[in-house]
C-alpha cells in the first residue's frame, strides 16, 4: 500500500504562533509544496475571511496537481466561506473527545452528532468531496469514532481524519486504534499527529501500518506547540524502511 | 542499572558531548549541571576520562545530589590512559562503559600484560561494572535479517561467545548497551532483554534519533520490559543524534503512567545551562524544552484554553518550568483579544469595542 501526503503547512503549520503568511506567500508555498508531489494541500481556513479566504480561493484556482482542501469548524456559516473558494475538498473538523465537547463546546455528544450530520449533508449537497476530521480522537472513546465514521460514510464521506490533537499517542496505541477503526468501518483514514513528545513521525508511520493511507505533514514539522509530523522526516523514515511514495525528499533546514 | 526508587533507569551522555564542545565551560559549571541532571531524574551520567580526573579533583562528596557517574572509554587511546593510570586515580568509579571494539582490545591487552604490570593497574584492584556498547549493525554484521527472531538469537549467541565475559578479576560485565537506528515495530526488545538476563547482564537501549523515532523506540522498549534507557539531553551528541532524555522522562510519566522521576520544572534551567556551555540555541518548538511550546495564537485553541487548559495542552506548562502565553496575530479571534486586554487591565470601553 502506498501512502499519500496531505500537507497542512498552510493551515496547521501556519497556526504556529508568530507565523503569518500573506496571500502571495501562501500561493508561492502552495506551488512549492505541489512540486514535492503531495496528494493534497490543506490551503487554509476560508472562514477567517480577508487575505486568508482570498489565498485559499487563489490556490484552489491555480490548477495544481495536488487536490486543494479548505478546513472548517463544524459550522454551516464557516462552510459557506469554503464553498465560495471552490476547493476540491471541504474538510470539517468535529471535536469528539469528552474534554473538547464538555469544556470547549459546552455541549453533549448528541449535539455534536446532529450538528456533524447537518454540516456534512450541507457540504455534500453543494457537490463537494467532504472529509471529516475527528479532533482530539486520541483522547476520545473509540466507539464514538467508529459510530460517527459509519454515520458520515452512510451520507457519502469516504475519508476520516484521526487527529492526535495534543500529541499523546504512542506507536502501539496508534496502530491499535487505526486498525480497529479500519476493520470496523473500512473507511479511508488520515493520521494527523502532533509532536509534543517527539513521536509525531513514528506515530504517523505506525498509523500507516494500522491502515491509515493518508498522512498529514508540514514542512519542517511546524505547527501548534511542538509542531506536526515533519514532511522530510516522515518520508526519510518511510524510504529507509522501504515504503515509497511519489513525494520528493527534501532536506530539513533544522 | 535500575535505580531503587523508580522502575526506569535513565543514563545521560550530554556531559561527554559538552566536554568535547567546551571543556573549560563544562568544568566551570560541572557541579551545577550535574546537580540539575539529578534534579530532573537522571540516574547515571557518562563522563570522559579527562573529565573524570577533574571530578575527582572537585571531590564531589554528596553522591545523593548528583547522578552516579560512569566512566566512558571511547577509544583505544583512552583505553591506554585508563590502563596506565595510577590505580588510585580512578578508584571512585564503580561503572565504566566502552564500545565493543574497545572492550575487545581491553581483553587482549589484559591477556598480554605481565603479571607484575597488571598488579600495578587499577583494573585488578578496583571492582568495575563494565557496560559494553554494541551497535545494531555490529550485532548483525550485515548478514542477518533482524526481522527474524532466529537470526536475532543467533546473532546474540555469537556476540556472547566473543565477549569472554568476566575474564578480568573483580570486573563484571554488568550491562550490554545496544545503540543504533532501531525499527521500533520489528525489533524484539523482549527477546534481547531475556537473552542477557539469563546471563545476569542488564540490557540498556540507546536509540539513535536520525529517523525521528528514538522516543518511540524507547517507549516500545519500556513497554516490552526494558528498564534501562540511555540518551542525551536535547538529543545532540558527537557521534549521531540520540534519544532526547527529556522526551522519554516525560513520556514515561505522562503517557505510560510511571511515577515522576524528578522535578521536571528544572528542565528550563538545565536547558539554559546546556545552551550556555554548547553555544547552541535550541529550536523554539523543541518538545519539552522549547521556550515557545505553550504559546498559543489561533482563535480556536485560545478559546479552548481559556475555557479549560487541558483542551489543547498535553500537560500543564508549569510542569516543565514554562508558562502559557496567549499571542496575538493573524489567527487570533475576538476572545483572544478580549483576554489579552483583560490581562493588561484595559478599560471596559476598549473591551466593549472589541466585543462589538
Amino acid at each position: 500500500m502506498d501512502y499519500r501526503i496531505v500537507d497542512t503547512t498552510l493551515r496547521d503549520g501556519e497556526q504556529t504562533p508568530g507565523i503569518a503568511l500573506s496571500r502571495d506567500k501562501k500561493c508561492y508555498l502552495a506551488r512549492q509544496i505541489d512540486e514535492l508531489g503531495v496528494y493534497q494541500i490543506e490551503a487554509g481556513i476560508p472562514a477567517m475571511g480577508g487575505d486568508e479566504k482570498e489565498a485559499v480561493n487563489e490556490i484552489a484556482n491555480m490548477r495544481l496537481n495536488a487536490k486543494i482542501s479548505a478546513w472548517n469548524r463544524m459550522c454551516i456559516r464557516d462552510i459557506t466561506h469554503s464553498v465560495d473558494c471552490n476547493p476540491d475538498i471541504i474538510h470539517i473538523s468535529v471535536p469528539i473527545s469528552e474534554i473538547q465537547i464538555k469544556h470547549k463546546l459546552k455541549r453533549d455528544i448528541k449535539w455534536v452528532y446532529r450538528n456533524m450530520l447537518e454540516c456534512v449533508n450541507y457540504s455534500l449537497s453543494m457537490g463537494f468531496e467532504t472529509t471529516v476530521g475527528f479532533e482530539d480522537a486520541s483522547r476520545a472513546d473509540i466507539h464514538n469514532i467508529i459510530s460517527f465514521t459509519k454515520a458520515v460514510m452512510a451520507l457519502g464521506v469516504k475519508r476520516i481524519r484521526y487527529a492526535d490533537t495534543v500529541g499523546i499517542l504512542t506507536p502501539q496505541k496508534a496502530i491499535h486504534a487505526i486498525r480497529r477503526i479500519k476493520e470496523r468501518t473500512l473507511a479511508d483514514i488520515e493520521i494527523h499527529a502532533h509532536n509534543d513528545f517527539g513521536m509525531a513521525v513514528a506515530n504517523s508511520r505506525a498509523a500507516f501500518f494500522g491502515g491509515a493511507q493518508y498522512v498529514n505533514t508540514t514542512l519542517d514539522g511546524i505547527g501548534e506547540r511542538s509542531g506536526n509530523c515533519d514532511y522530510s522526516g516522515f518520508n526519510n523514515l518511510m524510504n529507509k524502511f522501504s515504503y515509497c511514495a511519489s513525494n520528493k525528499l527534501i532536506t530539513s533546514s533544522f | 542499572m535500575n535505580s531503587e526508587y523508580s522502575s526506569i533507569g535513565v543514563t545521560d551522555m550530554s556531559l561527554t558531548y559538552l566536554f568535547n564542545k567546551n571543556p573549560d565551560l563544562v568544568k566551570a559549571n560541572l557541579v551545577h549541571y550535574s546537580y540539575l541532571l539529578k534534579k530532573v531524574g537522571i540516574d547515571f551520567a557518562e563522563i570522559s576520562i579527562n573529565l573524570a580526573e577533574y571530578i575527582l579533583l572537585k571531590s564531589i562528596e554528596d553522591n545523593n545530589m548528583f547522578p552516579q557517574f560512569i566512566l566512558r572509554i571511547d577509544s583505544l587511546k583512552e583505553l591506554d590512559v585508563f590502563m596506565n593510570s595510577d590505580k588510585n586515580t580512578l578508584a571512585h568509579y564503580e561503572y565504566i562503559t566502552m564500545p565493543l571494539k574497545v572492550y575487545m582490545s581491553y581483553i587482549n591487552k589484559y591477556l598480554n600484560e605481565t603479571v607484575e604490570r597488571i598488579n600495578n593497574m587499577s583494573i585488578v584492584t578496583q571492582k568495575y561494572n563494565i557496560t559494553i556498547e554494541i551497535n545494531l549493525e555490529e550485532l548483525f554484521t550485515g548478514k542477518c535479517n533482524n526481522n527474524s527472531k532466529e537470526a536475532l538469537l543467533q546473532a546474540l549467541m555469537g556476540l556472547f561467545e566473543t565477549l569472554q565475559i568476566n575474564i578480568i578479576p573483580n570486573s563484571t560485565v554488568f550491562a550490554i548497551k545496544v545503540t543504533g537506528d532501531f525499527d521500533c515495530y520489528n525489533t524484539k526488545f523482549r527477546l534481547i532483554k531475556s537473552f542477557f538476563s539469563k546471563h545476569y547482564i542488564n540490557t540498556i537501549i540507546c536509540p539513535d534519533n536520525n529517523c525521528h523515532t528514538a522516543t518511540a523506540v524507547a517507549v516500545n522498549a519500556i513497554t516490552s520490559g526494558v528498564t534501562d534507557i540511555c540518551g542525551t539531553l536535547t538529543g545532540l551528541h558527537q557521534h549521531s543524534i540520540k534519544l532526547p532524555v527529556e522526551e522519554i522522562l516525560m513520556a514515561a510519566t505522562v503517557l505510560l503512567g510511571y511515577k515522576s522521576k524528578g522535578r521536571y520544572e528544572f528542565f528550563q534551567e538545565l536547558k539554559k545551562l546546556f545552551e550556555k556551555i554548547s553555544g547552541i540555541a535550541l529550536p523554539y518548538n523543541k518538545p519539552i524544552l522549547g521556550s515557545n511550546i505553550f504559546d498559543c495564537e489561533s482563535g480556536i485553541h485560545v478559546d479552548g484554553i481559556i475555557k479549560a487548559t487541558e483542551t489543547y495542552e498535553p500537560y500543564p506548562p508549569e510542569r516543565v518550568g514554562l508558562k502559557r502565553k496567549i499571542v496575538l496575530g493573524k489567527h487570533s479571534g475576538k476572545k483572544a483579544l478580549i483576554y489579552v486586554l483583560n490581562k493588561n487591565k484595559a478599560g471596559d470601553e476598549k473591551q466593549h469595542i472589541v466585543a462589538k
